[in-house]
This record gives C-alpha cells, structure tokens and sequence, in this order.
C-alpha cells in the first residue's frame, strides 16, 4: 500500500470522478482513509488472489514434489544405472588405456616401420640409382661390343684376305724353292759333269807328258825339256783350277750344325798347318774365343784360308804376326784374323772375293784365288757377311760375322 | 825280279787311263800277269770262266764312271758271285771323282778296301800293296 497521495480515484459507481483536491481535512482524511480502504482492500484482494495463487502453486509444488521424488526414484535408479555405467565406463576405461598402450606400442612400431620403411626407400632409391648407372654403363658397354663386333668382323674379313694372300704368296714361295732347288741341282750337275769331264782328258795329257819324257828323256835337248816343263806347270795348274773349282761348286753339302768352340777349332787349324808356320816363322795370337753352333767342316776352311793367305802374303823380311779375336755385337760374332802382312789397296777390297781373282802375280804367291771366294760362300753359308780393313804395305785384318746360334732352331 | 800279286785287273772303259795305268804297274813290278776289261760286263764274265780259276787277280781297280754297267752296278753283280771268288781278290775303287758321296758309297761294300783318285802311279802301287798285302809288300824306290 502506497502512503501516496491519492490523485484521482474513480470508482465505477461515481460515474465520474469527484474534484480532486478541494476537499477539508477530514475529506481529506476521509478520503484518505477510502483510499487506504481501497487498498487494503485491494491488497487483500490481492492477499487473496495471492492465497489463491499459493494455494495453487502449493498444489503444484506438491504436484511438483510428487514429480520429483518420481524423479528422485528415477534418478537413484538413474544413478545406479550411472553407477554401473560409470563402473563399465571405469572398466572401458582400464580397456582402453590398455587398449591405448597397445596402440602407443602399435605406434611406436609403425614408426619404427615407417623409419626402417624411410631407410629402405633411402636404399632403395640410392639403389635404382645404382641400377640405372649400370643400365647406362650397360648401354655404352653393349655399344662399344657392337663396335669391336664390327671391327672383329672387319679384321675377320681382313684376315681372310691377308690368309688367302698368305696362301698365295706360300704357293708361290714353294714354287720359287721347287725352282731354286732344280736350279741348284742343275748347277751342282753341271759344276760336277764339267769338272769331271774336264779332267779327264787333262789327266790323259798329264799321263802321256810323263810317258813321253820317259821314253823319250834322252832323245830331249835343253829347249824340249824346258818346253815340256812349261806344258806340265799349265796342266797341273789347270788341274788345280778345275778342283778347286768342283770343291767350290760342292761347298756345304751335306753341312751339318755343330755346338763348336772356335778356339779349339782354330788350334786344330794351326797344327794342320803347322809345317807352314813354322817354315815361315809365324807368330799366331789367338784371344779367347767363343763357343756357338756352325758348320765345322766349313768354318775349318775359313780360318786355314786366312791364316794361310795371312802367312803368305807376309812382307819381306817381317816375322809374320796373325792375331785372331772375336767380339759379340748384339746377336752376332764378329771374328777377325789381323796381319801384318803386305796389305791390299781399297780398290781391291770388293774384287778379293770374287772366285779365282788373284792380285798377285803368278810367281809371286801359290793358292788357286779361290781361298777368299770360299771364305764368302761359307760365311754366306751361315748368314753372315765377311769385309775387311787395310793398309798397304801396314796390314790386313779380315772381319767376318756369324748369328749366335747357340740353342737348337 | 820275282813279283808279288800274280795277277792285277783293271776294269776301266778309257783305253788312254788304262794304257798308263798298265804302264805304271809294270813300272812298279809288283804284279805278274795285267788284265784289263773295258766294261763291267766283261770282267764278270772273266771272273766266272774257267781261265779265271787259273789265273785269278788278287787285285782289281774298278772305275765308276763307265757305259753300260757302271761302277756301282758292277759291284751289285759281283756281290752276287760265290763267297770264295769274292774273298780272293780285293776291288780298290780307282776314279776321276773324290766326290765324298761317292767315297762314302763306295765303303758300303766290304770287299771294297780302297778308295783312290786317278791317275794310277807305281808309286801308289808300292802304297797299295804296303797297305793292302803287307806280307807281299817289297819296299822298292820307283
């Protein structure tokens, strides 16, 4: 209730409102009083209403009550349930922790998967680069195959050709032998047949010269006999000629190679011409002298024509002096007989070895001319080559080289 | 002069090498009677008659080089004859060639004792008989 002033009250009776404030105090009071009547009575209305309304609301709170004690029934049953649930939920809840360690560890494995996975790939990335350096290599390599194919195709080829010629020049090398050797033989024939028959008829003058001075050696004055004396010195010259010459044709048949030691050969040399030596008091110095494979016979002959022919064509007056030596030159021995003897001039050096040259006259010196001429072909004869160096009136010394064969070919 | 070999043969086609050789084997007086044939054929033919049996050489120079049955093949034929007419004489090769081939043919045969290069002297003849008859063998200066 408000202590307000009233204002303006109008009731449904008045039919309008009374004036408002003109009124003497106990109107006023009176009026007041009304007012607060009204109040009251309104707030008892109200009171009431409120009663009501309480009365209601009570009815309702324990319809409300009711509900919820149902409700709290429910909820107990509600929280059992919870519990229960909460108890599940607890065991869900231990489940899952397990069940999350479990994939914790899952975890952690895969990543170890994932990491030895990275690795793996790592490797197997580095090796498909790996792979494709080979394929790459590969691929050069099978080029480069095509290629020496080819060229071994080519070289093939070539190698067919070079064989036929090779045939070919085998053949013809063959025929040119088959022809060297009737060649030779034709010309040992005919060197044999022509001294052969040459001395015969020479041997018949020979024979009857000497019967006729036999028989007829009183019947001879001075001139005839110096006549018939010339005639013999002619034959036997030309016997001599004829010999040497067949020797000639005849030198190396029937060679053989010998492990020889040339120092014990060239000892042999000099005892046979031992008479020689010492009638001519020829001083001979042999140096240390190498073994190798000749021909023994042959290289015999070598050495007694230049010793020989060094002991003849000594200076007069002057104690012959011959010194052999050999030296080894890469795969060659180069032999040398020195003297110091009359010489020969340079202009001579290539006619000496031609057969029966002689530079001498006839008087002067005995020998053939065959003796330097036998020397070549038996130097030939070993694949070697004979020279030589000298001063007139100083020395000769003669060089001739020989392979070293000292093995069997 | 009493001589040594009653009996030499040469066997030799060149009339002019015979001749000489004959001349110096008288020379050397070492030999009685002196038989030459100028082939082959006709030596073996003296060698199977009945003179032969009377007079046999005990020495006979044989050459190589001859027509119709040369040295060689005269040999061949000889070696056919009977062992005792073989062992009686001694055949000495006597030939224009000192071919070593030849000489080396020549040693094949065993009644080949010799081997000698023309010409026949006396004095090869006194060599031969000191060398081949040494009981026979009269040294004489020719």
């Amino acid at each position: 209730m408000s202590s307000e002033p009233l204002k303006y009250v109008s009731s449904p009776q008045d039919g309008g409102g009374m004036p408002p404030r003109q009124s003497t105090k106990k109107q006023t009071k009176a009026e007041e009083l009304i007012a607060a009547y009204k109040v009251l009575a309104y707030e008892i209305e109200e009171k009431g209403k409120r009663a009501a309304e309480l009365m209601i609301a009570n009815t309702e709170l324990a319809f409300q009550n009711g509900e919820k004690e149902n409700r709290a029934a429910e909820l107990i049953v509600a929280n059992i349930e919870l519990a229960f649930q909460n108890d599940e939920k607890g065991k869900r809840a231990v489940e899952l922790m397990i069940a999350n360690k479990e994939l914790a560890f899952q975890n952690g494995e895969k990543e170890n998967r994932a990491a030895e996975l990275l690795i793996a790939n790592k490797e197997l990335a580095f090796q498909n680069e790996e792979k494709e350096k080979r394929a790459a290599e590969l691929l050069i390599a099978n080029k480069e195959l095509v290629f020496q194919n080819e060229q071994r195709k080519k070289r093939a080829a070539e190698l067919i050709v070079a064989n036929k010629e090779l045939v070919f020049q085998n053949e013809e090398k063959e025929k040119r032998a088959a022809e060297l050797f009737i060649a030779n033989k034709e010309l040992e024939q005919f060197a044999y047949v022509a001294s052969h028959d040459l001395q015969q008829p020479l041997r018949t003058v020979s024979n009857y010269m000497k019967v006729f001075e036999e028989d007829y050696v009183t019947k001879l004055d001075d001139n005839a006999r110096k006549y018939l004396n010339t005639v013999n010195k002619a034959t036997e010259r030309m016997s001599i000629l004829i010999k040497s010459l067949l020797d000639f044709s005849r030198l190396g048949q029937n060679r053989s190679l010998s492990y020889v030691d040339t120092k014990e050969l060239i000892n042999e040399v000099i005892a046979d011409l031992d008479a020689l030596i010492k009638s001519s008091g020829a001083v001979i110095e042999v140096s240390e002298m190498p073994s190798l494979k000749i021909y023994d016979s042959e290289m015999h002959q070598v050495f007694q024509n230049l010793i020989c022919n060094a002991i003849r064509f000594c200076k007069k007056d002057t104690q012959p002096r011959i010194k052999i030596w050999a030296k080894l030159i890469v795969n060659e021995w180069k032999f040398s007989v020195g003297d110091n003897g009359i010489g020969i001039a340079p202009i001579y050096f290539d006619r000496v070895f031609d057969i029966f040259q002689r530079l001498n006259k006839d008087s002067e010196s005995e020998g053939s001319g065959i003796g330097l001429a036998t020397c070549k072909k038996i130097v030939q004869l070993h694949h070697g080559n004979i020279f030589l160096e000298s001063i007139p009136e100083v020395g000769t010394i003669f060089h001739f080289t020989i392979p070293n064969l000292k093995h069997a070919k | 002069m009493p001589s040594n070999l009653s009996c030499v043969m040469l066997i030799d086609d060149n009339p002019d090498d015979s001749f000489f050789h004959e001349r110096e084997i008288k020379k050397s007086g070492l030999a009685g009677a002196i038989i030459i044939k100028d082939s082959g054929a006709d030596a073996l033919e003296y060698l199977k008659s009945k003179a032969a049996k009377k007079l046999h050489p005990e020495l006979i120079f044989l050459d190589i080089n001859m027509p119709g049955m040369n040295g060689w093949e005269f040999l061949h034929e000889y070696n056919c004859l009977d062992k005792e007419l073989q062992i009686s004489s001694i055949i000495i090769m006597l030939t224009t060639s000192d071919n070593p081939a030849d000489v080396e043919k020549a040693k094949k045969w065993s009644f080949v004792n010799d081997y000698k290069t023309k010409p026949l002297t006396s004095g090869l003849m006194n060599e031969i008989m000191a060398k081949h008859f040494p009981k026979m063998a009269m040294v004489e200066d020719v």
